[in-house]
C-alpha cells in the first residue's frame, strides 16, 4: 500500500521573490496612441487628454518594477483567484542603530522583524516586513518559489497587526462574540438551577 | 493622538516619575505635562478602548516613515540572488 503524498502546502505565509510594479505617480509618464511619451502633470490632465484622444481609453502608464522579497498572505487552494496580498520585506540599515534595536525588539508594530535565519526565512539579510506595505501580486509576476516561510504563530500576529495599519476595528466583533458567549453561560448556569429545583 | 518623537538629548525635562503627572504651567495655566513611558502607554490603551477609533497612521514612528520611504523608493531592498533561479525558479 503505498502512502498517499504529503498535502501540497500553499503561500500562506511564504516568502519568495516576485516583480512588484511601482504605483503611478504624478508627474505621470505615459504612452499616447502614436506610441510616443507623454508627461501629464497630475490625474486630472491624464483624463482631459484621454477625452481629447491623445491617451487610450485604458491609458498606459510607464511604470518600473522591482524584482523584490514578499512575504505571501493568502492560499488559492482552487487556483481561481491569480492575484495575491502580500507585504513588502525591506532592510532597516538606514536607522540609527537605536532605532534598529527597537525593530529587532519588537517595539515599532509597523515593522515585523524576521531575524536573520536563512533556514527559516531564506534571506540572506535580516529584513522587517513593512505593515504599510500591502500589494496585490498576480502570480504570473512571481519569480520564485517559496525561500522560507513564517510559522503560523508569526502569521497570526501578521494579521492581528495588518487589520489595525488597514484601520480594520476588531474590537466591536471580539465584543459582541464575548458578549454572546457570556449570555449562553448565563442561560445555560439558568437551566441548570431550574431543572436542580 | 499624534506621537512626535524627540531625544532626551534634545529637551531638558524634569525626571518622569512612575504615576506622576508634572504639570508645566505657564502664565499660571496648565501649559503642557509629562508623564512617565508606562503611564503615557496606560494612556494609550485607555484611549484605544473607550476613544473613537485612531487612524493607525497616526501612530506611526519617525522609524517605521523612514523604512517605508526607503522601500517604497525601492531602496534598502535585499539584492536578488540569481542562483535562485537555478533552484528555486517558478515553472
Amino acid at each position: 500500500m503505498s502512502a498517499s503524498p504529503p498535502p501540497r502546502r500553499g503561500l500562506r505565509g511564504a516568502v519568495l521573490w516576485a516583480f512588484n510594479a511601482f504605483q503611478p505617480e504624478a508627474p505621470f509618464e505615459l504612452v499616447d496612441v502614436h506610441g510616443n511619451d507623454r508627461l501629464c502633470p497630475d490625474a486630472p490632465a491624464v483624463a482631459r487628454a484621454i477625452k481629447d484622444g491623445e491617451l487610450a481609453r485604458v491609458p498606459r502608464f510607464k511604470v518600473a518594477a522591482k524584482l523584490r522579497p514578499l512575504v505571501i498572505l493568502q492560499d488559492r487552494p482552487r487556483s481561481v483567484l491569480p492575484e495575491y496580498a502580500a507585504l513588502k520585506l525591506t532592510r532597516f540599515t538606514k536607522l540609527g542603530a537605536d532605532d534598529q534595536q527597537r525593530v529587532r525588539d519588537g517595539l515599532e508594530p509597523a515593522l515585523f522583524h524576521l531575524p536573520l535565519n536563512k533556514g527559516k526565512y531564506g534571506l540572506a539579510q535580516e529584513n522587517a516586513i513593512d505593515l504599510n506595505s500591502l500589494v496585490r501580486i498576480h502570480q504570473s509576476a512571481i519569480v520564485t518559489s517559496p525561500v522560507g516561510r513564517l510559522d503560523e504563530n508569526e502569521i497570526d500576529v501578521l494579521g492581528r497587526r495588518l487589520a489595525r495599519f488597514l484601520d480594520i476595528d476588531l474590537e466591536p466583533a471580539i465584543r459582541e462574540g464575548v458578549l454572546e458567549r457570556w449570555e449562553q453561560l448565563v442561560a445555560a448556569q439558568q437551566a441548570r438551577r431550574r431543572s436542580s429545583s | 493622538m499624534q506621537t512626535r518623537v524627540v531625544t532626551a538629548n534634545e529637551v531638558r525635562i524634569p525626571e518622569p516619575v512612575a504615576g506622576e503627572a508634572i504639570v508645566i504651567q505657564r502664565y499660571g495655566k496648565a501649559y503642557a505635562a509629562v508623564i512617565d513611558a508606562a503611564t503615557f502607554e496606560l494612556f494609550q490603551r485607555l484611549l484605544s478602548m473607550f476613544g473613537e477609533h485612531q487612524p493607525a497612521e497616526l501612530s506611526l514612528s519617525n522609524a517605521a516613515l523612514e523604512v517605508h520611504r526607503a522601500s517604497e523608493a525601492g531602496e534598502d531592498i535585499d539584492e536578488f540572488d540569481f542562483g535562485l533561479l537555478d533552484t528555486h525558479a517558478v515553472a
